[in-house]
């Protein structure tokens, strides 16, 4: 297990589209947003869950040809596994650190005229680190939906059923209970999240690669 | 009940039945969740159970917390239902989500997934149904009838709020 910078360059390539479009999104909406931002608001939380979806169906997909391709290249499913996830990491950081930079800096003051606004920029530190959380709630069952359906096995919409679960909580789990003002619903979360990642390691050594 | 809520409701129904029927029916065209794996095939892993039915749970408990939060923040955990003549009132309705979440847990636990997914769908109606803002705001007017109104002004303690008096007045 191994990280090749050929095969992470092959994976980045397919995810930089969608990373940059979304990348644009979240920092011209932090840039021009006039109003304090705050850990319970929808937008930031759409661009979270469509970015993780673009990055999910892009890079973790083994039904898909190019794991084909690349299972042909002589790569074994412990490096191919590595090398997704990290490309998953650079392509979410790509999105999420030039943002978090534009709240933690006085970037977003520059830009907006209001006099209040160093006030509230100390509320808004907080924030960039509940979109973290989110990605880091949402990846792993993302990745697992895709991983679950490639297995040789019966009951893979199980996995589309807690994916959709997920998708349906994040709502109120955004709204309802921002991070990390309860850190009782997130902590659970978190766990079963990990677990999801812990998964897709010990399932994608079971992946049917397609012909 | 305005068009626009109606409009939703029906939607709400439709979307139910059109989900039932594609769960249930035989024609494996429209058949959702429908298991391309033979059932020759071996079923999924202790790895796979034992993630899917934690997230499963996960998600049944969080969406009890959200809606016991959400009733209580809108003032509908005790409340009676409005327009309702029966003893029913918000906290039974809230036990019976309760309930209904527990009995999706369960089937979701022993590996009925589609089962648990239509009592959730279901859920979710019946959520949207006694949950959603224009129920609120039919009880907040029959709790505050709009011909009570009080009005409490003080002239020491707003001194803009005096009225001038007319010089020929008596």
């Amino acid at each position: 297990m191994r990280v090749r910078i050929a095969l992470l360059r092959f994976l980045l390539q397919r995810s930089t589209a969608s990373t940059v479009a979304f990348f644009c999104l979240m920092v011209l909406y932090m840039l021009f947003k006039p109003d304090p931002l705050d850990s319970a608001e929808a937008f930031p939380a759409i661009i979270v869950f469509f970015h993780c979806y673009s990055l999910a169906s892009s890079l973790g997909r083994p039904a898909d040809k190019h794991f084909a391709f690349l299972f042909s290249r002589g790569y074994s499913r412990d490096t191919l596994w590595l090398n997704t996830m990290i490309a998953t990491a650079i392509s979410v950081l790509a999105v999420w650190l030039p943002a978090a930079i534009v709240v933690w800096t006085p970037l977003r003051a520059n830009f907006l005229p209001d006099p209040e606004y160093p006030i509230v920029a100390a509320a808004e530190r907080t924030v960039p680190l509940a979109w973290l959380a989110w990605y880091a709630l949402l990846m792993p069952f993302l990745h697992y939906e895709w991983i679950r359906w490639a297995q040789p096995t019966r009951g893979a919409f199980g996995a589309t059923l807690v994916q959709a679960g997920m998708i349906v909580v994040a709502y109120p789990i955004v709204v309802v209970a921002p991070w990390p003002r309860w850190p009782i619903l997130w902590a659970p979360g978190a766990l079963v999240a990990l677990g999801a990642f812990t998964a897709t390691r010990r399932l994608y050594a079971r992946i049917e690669v397609p012909a | 009940m305005t068009a626009l809520s109606m409009l939703l409701r029906l939607l709400a129904l439709g979307l139910m039945i059109a989900l039932f029927t594609m769960v249930r029916s035989r024609n494996p065209r429209i058949r959702l969740l429908a298991d391309f794996m033979p059932a020759s095939a071996p079923p999924p892993s202790w790895t796979s159970r034992i993630i899917e039915t934690s997230a499963l749970a996960y998600v049944s408990i969080l969406a009890f917390v959200t809606i016991v939060l959400t009733r209580y923040e809108r003032g509908l955990l005790t409340e009676p239902l409005p327009n309702a003549q029966s003893p029913i009132t918000g906290l039974v309705v809230t036990v019976l989500f309760a309930a209904g979440i527990l009995g999706a847990l369960c089937l979701a636990l022993t590996w009925r997934t589609w089962a648990a997914a239509l009592l959730l769908v279901v859920l979710l109606v019946a959520y949207i149904f006694t949950t959603d803002p224009l129920t609120v705001r039919r009880i907040s007017l029959q709790k505050s009838p709009p011909n009570r109104v009080t009005v409490s002004l003080s002239h020491e303690a707003m001194p803009s709020a005096r009225v001038p008096t007319h010089p020929e007045a008596p």
